[in-house]
């Protein structure tokens, strides 16, 4: 009897029960793995890439009716809620915003005063992670994204993923994810980052390299592979977009923020492979409101340099380092990472606000302290 | 409980009902505490270490009436924050999944599950934390492993947060939870015989203590402080299952820790509270308990009552009325000065 | 009332033959039953009978031992005397089993289960010779609990031998067997053996209590006898151990449990029993510990895969759909492209035919077995997926499922994970990974619920009791100290029969 009540207690709870109704199938949702956002003149314009279920193995196995294993969605409104509205009804079924691999913001957009808002609104939107790499492109969004492809013949989602992992591994965007955009918007530390992406061939394209100590590769032709490029950073301070580093400053950026190991310099000519042998370190030391900020480097060449290249380079790559920060300072941003170290010194998020470490991080001193070292032999 | 049986209650078991429950309340429902989280810990255990000390002394030596007294408080505040873990519980299965149900009708298979626990007994919900505890730890060193690569130390800075009035206000609010479940250990499984079997109290409290700094720091490196919107419940779970840099499918062993531990939180309140009314009131057979515990637990949670009462009660007067409950037992200890016989 | 009247009123033998035979007569059905046989000789000046059932005794006992040796007798013994049953079985019969018996329905027992009764004129007391002889299953290697190495010699239907097998895996004279019997009409033997210093007395008291309690006119064997004794009828998981092998009965009498043996049933019953006997094997003991450590990860990750993982592909891709990586997505969603079916009656349908196909095997006559494995893998495997009804993937994780299933040792034990697992899956489906949790729970809930005798199921690991470090993984035998955790004082959470 005991049993019988406890069955029907049970029985009684499960039919109160609501989660079928949310229930879906993997087959019938629209899973967007790109998201582009464009200012238009209506307002805003939202581009998505959305694979298409049964022929995403193989691009080169496209069938004879020409049908493209990726589709491209759009979709425009006043504002972001109505232009997302919008999109679920372009999509035809339900839009599976969770697989996003990329978030692509067009460069005008994010220099806006309306891009800060919008930030809060994407970060905000029902079942779309953070996880997204951000994207900042020159030009329109849309075009950048209705280009898309698989280099390998791989599937977009893992091509995307590994591309970055490479990009990154080398020094040449910031590892950046869309969580670190709105984590930074909000929170008193350092200043987020993009990633910056163009078009081969496009009107601008990257930057003319200025000579730096530092080794990046330059633009390549589209043939032969995607055309979509990614080089450099965009750094962002209160959610607007104000600063461009090429490839090159985006490496020394990495370098200090400890999150490239290895890299290539060169001096008059002459190339050598650097790489750290422990994290970079920086300190922050606060003197009665003057800031001294420092960066350590450790590193060892894998080839004998001449003593006469050791010296020039140490100095060549410190001259390189102090400019990056010089540049941001007049900027007064800061993707570096040295506000969490100074924020170590306040007992209270209250306390470090009224610090206002934007304005001390511009008049802070810095050194720059690098070790070059042979490879022992 | 038979009179003289060995209690199987060990410190483990009481860290893993504190746990889920002051690390959902200090993660997810106490907004002005961020970066100070796992200071508050360590005041609330300060705290509740002398009063859940008191409650052991009330416990061996109280005269039944006082010990019906202080049963029915606990058992009275032990509904209450029930309906509240309920409520958070809900809520995140609803961010992670359900997003257009009301977060009432999540509630129902936790009072479902609260009821199954009620009438199993406070000794099978003991044993299930007992196992339990193996399963969640290799489950946080899977967490931990897919984590650690994003973590960042530099977030735990500024060290008091949001100030120190934070850090009081949600270390007494700590200390009262710490005591209410203790208490609720304490009452239960006392062995007014021996001393032997003794549920180890002190040590299950310390060991929480530990394992709650020890996840809150992990938690703090997740996710930067952050202030504003950012507050509000659902982007403190959102920050809480989703650091934004690890893959998503590390949220797995997360929401499974989560949820299994929040559901034991809950099953275990209830069931205690089931206990110490049939403990007050000999005549009512197990059934009767359960539906007498997890009915107002229910009431509390679907028509929302629970959050006017405890907006009502500040932290410091739920830390105070559990220790003038306690005091009050103990004076009616001097009042009778033969002590108690076990009931 | 004559003293034979007296005598056939109170259920006693007069001494009269002819009485005491017809009573046996009528008591057996000698009129109509063709097997109950009545073999009358004589020994000096006393007339005696045998009473047998033709085909339950051996016709060359009684030959050799019975008739022979009065034969032999009589040719020593130059001047004829009469003899009693006493004297009878100490200088004449030539036999090792022999016991006096004043009882008719005691003699009637004996002579239905193979023994003889020998009715003696002038004594009140027939004597009950072994002289069972009917046909039994030789001992032959296990059928449901295989090992790689180790014994390979299983129980067998006759109660005899198997008690004769447990003694000599376990040659001690602490080795007490007490035999019994269940069954108001139709009386089962049962044997009931314990190691006397060893188990604890409460255990022996309780399963004696149990099975004294039964009150049923028959008893079915081993199964029937568990479901009559364990604690909770209603539980999902059995609380007492079946085994067939008798090197784990063994085993288990040495840490401290009881067995129960019954005739015509090639298993014994081990109580105390915890979650954790059910899920080792005698594998795990047999190979080093690195090997029996591994089996018993395995057969760990059988188990949770077996309960879990179809309600884990439920709710992952129904309500969790960005905990999986969208390569493996598309190609589920690939998969399930042209599949017309729900996946919660995609899942149903397959856990269907699975235990349908299992049914049928153990089922199918051997002749048309081999049939079976086609018809399975046709109507799983290349049709089913060729014509959409179910997905590919969704054979990988029920085949994975079966496969986790049959890890476990104990066939009681499996069944109920497969219950536990249909619980998962609907729970699962209406509300993801919450639903699971929330089921694996009250799964665990369950589990530590249960009382075997009255000792926790989960024990020793809940409640905590210092053991053999020999539960979830198996540590070198060196290491393992802790022995008869049954058999030391307040190993129990409870105690006994009173939870």
């Amino acid at each position: 009897m005991r049993v019988i009540r406890l069955i029907l207690m049970l029985l009684a709870a499960s039919l109160l029960l609501c989660g079928c109704e949310n229930a879906g199938e993997a087959e019938n949702h629209a899973y967007a793995l790109v998201l582009g956002v464009d200012r238009t003149e209506e307002g805003i314009e939202l581009t998505i890439r959305i694979p298409r279920i049964g022929q995403t193995q193989d691009q080169s196995e496209r069938g004879s009716a020409g049908s493209e294993p990726y589709m491209t969605l759009s979709a425009s409104g006043s504002d972001y809620a109505q232009a997302m509205e919008q999109l679920q009804w372009t999509a035809a079924r339900e839009l599976n915003l969770s697989q996003l691999k990329l978030i692509v913001v067009s460069e005008s957009l994010a220099s806006d005063d309306a891009f800060p808002p919008l930030i809060r609104a994407i970060a905000e939107t029902r079942h779309l992670y953070t996880t997204a790499g951000f994207i900042v492109c020159e030009g329109a969004a849309r075009p950048f994204v209705e280009g898309l492809e698989t280099i390998l013949g791989t599937r977009l989602s893992s091509e995307i993923n590994a591309m970055f992992r490479h990009y990154a591994a080398h020094g040449v965007i910031p590892k950046s994810t869309f969580a670190d955009l709105y984590d930074s918007t909000l929170s008193p530390y350092s200043d987020p980052t993009g990633i910056l992406g163009f078009i081969s061939g496009g009107t601008r394209g990257p930057e003319k390299l200025q000579p730096k100590s530092v080794i990046v590769p330059r633009a390549v032709s589209s043939e032969g592979g995607a055309d979509r490029r990614y080089l450099g950073t965009a750094v962002f301070r209160e959610g607007r977009l104000v600063c461009r580093l090429d490839a090159a400053d985006t490496l020394l950026m990495n370098l200090i923020s400890g999150r490239v190991d290895a890299f290539t310099c060169a001096v008059e000519g002459r190339m050598y492979s650097l790489s750290s042998a422990s994290r970079a370190r920086q300190s922050v030391k606060i003197d009665g409101g003057r800031v001294r900020m420092e960066v350590k480097l450790r590193l060892t060449s894998e080839a004998h340099i001449p003593p006469e290249d050791l010296d020039a380079l140490r100095s060549a790559l410190a001259e390189d380092l102090r400019r990056v920060i010089a540049q941001c300072q007049g900027l007064r941003v800061e993707p570096f990472g040295f506000a969490s170290h100074a924020a170590m010194r306040f007992p209270t998020l209250e306390a470090w606000e009224a610090f206002d470490w934007r304005s001390r991080f511009s008049t802070a001193e810095v050194r720059v302290d690098i070790s070059l070292s042979n490879p022992v032999a | 409980m038979r009179r003289g049986q060995r209690a199987e209650v060990s410190s483990l078991s009481v860290a893993m009902a504190i746990v889920p429950r002051v690390f959902c309340g200090l993660m997810v429902d106490t907004p002005d505490v961020h970066n100070g989280a796992y200071l508050s810990v360590l005041l609330g255990t300060l705290l509740a270490l002398p009063a859940v000390h008191g409650l052991q002394f009330v416990a061996e030596r109280a005269n039944p009436r006082g010990m019906r007294g202080l049963r029915l408080l606990l058992a009275a505040w032990l509904s209450l924050d029930a309906a509240a873990l309920i409520d958070c519980t809900a809520a995140s299965a609803g961010y992670v999944a359900f997003a257009h149900v009301a977060t009432r009708l999540l509630a129902l298979p936790l009072l479902a599950a609260a009821l199954r626990a009620s009438v199993s007994g406070e000794r099978t919900v003991v044993y299930t934390a007992t196992l339990l505890v193996r399963a969640s730890m290799l489950l946080l060193v899977l967490l931990i492993v897919q984590q650690l690569p994003y973590l960042r130390a530099s977030w735990l800075a500024p060290v008091l947060g949001f100030g120190t009035r934070g850090i009081l206000r949600a270390g007494v609010w700590t200390a009262a939870r710490m005591t209410g479940i203790a208490g609720a250990f304490a009452l239960l499984f006392q062995d007014c015989q021996t001393s032997d079997g003794k549920p180890r109290l002190i040590q299950g409290m310390c060991l929480a203590s530990a394992v709650l700094v020890f996840l809150i720091v992990l938690r703090l490196m997740m996710a930067p402080s952050m202030g504003g919107d950012a507050m509000r419940r659902l982007n403190r779970l959102d920050a809480l299952l989703t650091n934004g840099r690890a893959p998503l499918y590390s949220q797995l062993p997360m929401i499974t820790v989560w949820f299994v531990g929040t559901l034991h939180a809950i099953c275990f309140e209830c069931c205690a509270t089931g206990a110490m009314l049939r403990q007050s009131l000999p005549a009512l057979k197990r059934w009767g308990s359960a539906i007498l515990s997890v009915g107002p637990v229910a009431l509390l949670t679907l028509t929302g009552l629970w959050k006017q009462a405890l907006d009502a009660l500040p932290a410091g007067l739920e830390y105070g009325f559990l220790l003038g409950g306690i005091c009050l037992s103990a004076a009616a200890i001097h009042l009778q000065p033969g002590g108690r016989t076990c009931e | 009332m004559t003293i034979e009247g007296e005598a056939a009123h109170s259920g006693t033998l007069t001494g009269v033959l002819s009485e005491d035979v017809a009573q046996m007569r009528r008591r057996l059905y000698g009129d109509i039953n063709a097997d109950a046989h009545f073999r009358s000789f004589r020994i000096g000046a006393t007339q005696l009978c045998i009473c047998y059932m033709e085909g339950m005794a051996d016709d060359n006992k009684i030959g050799a031992f019975i008739l022979h040796a009065c034969g032999m007798e009589e040719d020593r013994d130059a001047s004829p005397r009469r003899w009693t049953s006493g004297e009878l079985m100490e200088r004449v019969l030539e036999i090792a089993q022999c016991e006096a018996e004043a009882r008719p329905e005691s003699l009637v027992r004996s002579v239905v289960s193979g023994m003889s009764a020998v009715l003696v004129d002038g004594s009140r007391e027939a004597l009950v010779v072994e002289t069972r002889g009917y046909p039994a299953r030789q001992v032959n290697r296990t059928t449901n609990e295989s090992v790689v190495i180790g014994s390979q010699e299983g129980f067998v239907e006759s109660l005899r031998t198997n008690v004769t097998l447990i003694r000599r895996y376990l040659p001690s004279s602490r080795l007490i067997s007490e035999p019994m019997s269940a069954g108001s009409e139709f009386p089962c033997s049962l044997c009931l053996m314990y190691l006397e210093g060893t188990t604890d007395p409460g255990i022996v008291a309780a399963l004696r209590d149990r099975i004294r309690r039964i009150d049923a006119p028959s008893v079915d064997g081993i199964g029937e006898l568990q479901q009559y004794i364990e604690d909770r009828p209603f539980a999902i998981l059995p609380q007492m151990l079946q085994t067939e092998r008798p090197d784990r009965a063994a085993s288990c009498l040495r840490e401290g449990q009881a067995i129960v043996l019954a005739e015509n049933s090639p298993y014994a019953l081990v109580a105390p029993a915890t979650v954790f006997h059910q899920l080792h094997a005698s594998d795990d003991s047999f190979a080093r510990w690195q090997y029996g450590t591994f089996l018993r990860v395995i057969r760990l990750c059988g188990v949770l895969l077996s309960v879990f993982l179809p309600g884990l592909y439920i709710a992952l891709t129904s309500h969790h759909m960005h905990l999986i990586p969208m390569s493996l997505l598309t190609s589920i969603a690939e998969a399930r492209a042209n599949v017309p079916f729900p996946i919660l009656v995609e899942i149903l349908i397959m856990e269907f035919s699975f235990s349908l196909i299992n049914e049928a095997g153990t089922r199918i006559p051997q002749q048309i077995g081999s049939a079976l494995g086609i018809v399975g893998a046709l109507i799983l495997g290349q049709a089913a997926v060729a014509a959409s009804i179910i997905s590919p993937i969704l054979i990988i994780i029920v085949a994975l499922t079966g496969l986790g299933n049959y890890a476990v040792p104990d066939y009681g034990f499996s069944v109920g994970l497969i219950l536990y697992r249909l619980f998962v899956i609907l729970c699962g489906a209406l509300l993801g990974l919450f639903g699971i949790c929330i089921a694996g729970y009250c799964i665990l809930l369950s589990v530590c619920g249960e009382r075997s005798l009255g000792f926790p199921y989960a024990l020793p690991l809940a409640p905590s009791r210092p053991h053999n470090p020999d539960i979830l993984l198996r540590p070198p035998v060196w290491a393992q100290v802790h022995r008869a955790l049954y058999g030391r004082r307040g190993a129990s959470g409870e105690g006994g029969e009173n939870p």
